[in-house]
């Protein structure tokens, strides 16, 4: 259907995630709801203490809705000499979840809040 | 389909595109398809420091689903010409 990503197929893709984690692997497949069939998957960035490449799978399905970009990797010079993959610290990136930390607390206060307004109403209309 | 008939005008364009984790990508629109999925080319990050990830990426598709916003040029838009369309949209939905 979405032939949007076909010339990527065969070739090396940077993967970017839902939960920030991001991937370079080959694109071997794919479907109209962005499920991707993908091989020799590996780290995008390679942090300090696994210096080595290691491939974190052969061949595996990322879920579409899992998927935020998936962009064509055209490593420059420098990169393929393998240097700028080394970074002492791999960057963060942040998740598509938009969650709110410890949103339960807030919704606990806000409900406490109407029990204790709707009690003293009660108490004013007696 | 009109966001996607919108979109399709603007192919050949620049412009920015947040995503929901908050990256921001600059880049020529290169197509769209009816989920809004997008592709873009010589895409540039604007905070490059912070999210090294696409140096090495000039062409990338984008899902729709996790687009925030596409900033748009102010230009590029015939607001006139959207209303009339919402509008017909609008009218042929309810027949």
């Amino acid at each position: 259907m979405s032939p949007l990503l076909k010339e990527y197929l065969n070739k090396k893709v940077v993967l970017v995630t839902t939960s920030g984690e991001c991937f370079i692997a080959t694109l071997e497949g794919f479907d109209k709801s962005t499920n991707l069939v993908v091989s020799n998957l590996t780290n995008r960035f390679i942090d300090d203490d696994n210096t080595e490449s290691n491939i974190l799978s052969h061949v595996q399905l990322m879920r579409g809705s899992e998927i935020v970009a998936c962009g064509l990797y055209e490593p420059t010079d420098q990169e393929t000499a393998g240097e700028s993959r080394y970074i002492v610290k791999a960057p963060t990136i942040h998740d598509t979840k938009n969650r709110v930390k410890d949103e339960h607390l807030v919704w606990m206060k806000v409900a406490e809040e109407k029990v204790h307004s709707t009690t003293k109403r009660r108490k004013l209309t007696k | 389909m009109l966001f996607f008939s919108f979109f399709k005008t603007l192919v050949d364009q620049e412009v920015v595109v947040q995503l929901k984790n908050d990256i921001e990508l600059k880049g020529t629109l290169q197509s769209v398809d009816q989920f809004l999925n997008l592709k873009l080319d010589n895409i540039s990050c604007t905070d490059e420091e912070k999210y090294p990830h696409l140096v090495s990426v000039r062409n990338i598709f984008i899902r729709g689903s996790t687009v925030r916003y596409v900033y748009l040029n102010k230009n590029m838009v015939d607001t006139n010409l959207l209303q009339d369309a919402t509008r017909r949209e609008a009218m042929s939905e309810r027949k």
